[in-house]
């Protein structure tokens, strides 16, 4: 029996959030318990770039076009990868912050654990909080599992990834 | 991601040379082709397109051109500090951030030009950065 019965993974354009995935697979698999992978669409970082007059109104429309095409990519990536092992995954995608889209969904879904790629170096303090994996940590109602970059999780995928 | 995770140190170029627009968007662009093997123009051209939809200057001495090229891998940052101000669309330009990324790596392209933003957002952090005397202060200040 886990404690765990309705996970999510947070899933983002970066490799750590795939290795997250996997895991998040082979969990549900090994747990039998629901498994949702969620892709947020960062319209937020997208109006900013506009109020900062870097992104003229015609950028932000066609990047948010390619990070549809993106999140929509990674997404039936995962979903098959969910498929050669027998699980079966419910995919989500969303518009807005990743932060307060992440969150209103675990509180809607009653989610039990979210999963994630791991948190970079801090490499600047001033960009301490200004990812989307710091401030999800921090700030979800629930547990959250960080995955380690592990090459035994890759190998069990190896066969998907070729 | 951010900035500093990404940025090249040997693409950071203190004072730059240019003294004007299409100098400067030549100098930081050969850097970037350089490092890649790729003729400059390939760059230069790219952000030229987009400049001519509207300047990159986005006031308080700062410019951010910017494309997409499909000879980059991932997404790539030159950074020039001017000594002395550049006429730029009408701007007095001090500082250049050119990022160039991928077609199929916008997430990572809107992560970095975002946290060039913030970090331009800060009165302070700008004058740092106008004022950093050599390659390795401009360093310190970003990784601050």
């Amino acid at each position: 029996m886990t404690p765990y019965q309705n996970i999510l993974v947070y899933l983002d354009s970066n490799d750590s959030s795939l290795v997250a995935a996997m895991y998040g697979i082979l969990l549900a698999k090994e747990a039998k318990c629901d498994i949702t992978v969620m892709y947020v669409v960062d319209t937020k970082a997208l109006s900013y770039l506009v109020k900062s007059r870097i992104f003229l109104d015609e950028e932000h429309d066609n990047y948010e076009k390619d990070l549809m095409t993106d999140a929509n990519r990674y997404l039936n990536q995962v979903e098959k990868m969910a498929t050669r092992k027998g699980v079966k995954l419910r995919v989500e995608s969303d518009r807005g912050s990743a932060v307060s889209c992440v969150n209103s969904y675990i509180r809607k879904e009653n989610i039990d654990l979210l999963i994630m790629g791991s948190v970079s170096k801090i490499q600047s303090r001033r960009e301490e909080l200004a990812s989307d994996e710091d401030r999800l940590l921090r700030m979800v109602g629930c547990p959250v599992l960080i995955v380690r970059d592990d090459e035994r999780i890759w190998e069990e995928f190896e066969e998907d990834l070729l | 991601m951010t900035l500093f995770d990404i940025l090249d140190k040997n693409l950071v170029q203190v004072p730059l040379r240019a003294i004007n627009k299409e100098e400067a968007i030549n100098e930081l662009s050969s850097l970037i082709a350089e490092k890649h093997g790729i003729p400059t123009k390939v760059i230069s051209d790219g952000v030229w397109n987009r400049e001519q939809l509207g300047s990159t200057a986005i006031g308080d001495g700062v410019a951010i051109p910017h494309c997409k090229c499909k000879d980059i891998d991932k997404c790539e940052v030159a950074i020039g500090l001017c000594r002395e101000p550049i006429n730029y669309d009408g701007h007095q330009v001090k500082i250049i951030f050119m990022v160039i990324a991928n077609p199929d790596n916008s997430a990572l392209h809107v992560q970095i030009l975002s946290s060039i933003a913030r970090l331009c957002t800060s009165n302070v952090c700008r004058n740092l950065l106008f004022e950093a005397p050599d390659k390795n202060s401009l360093l310190a200040v970003l990784s601050d």
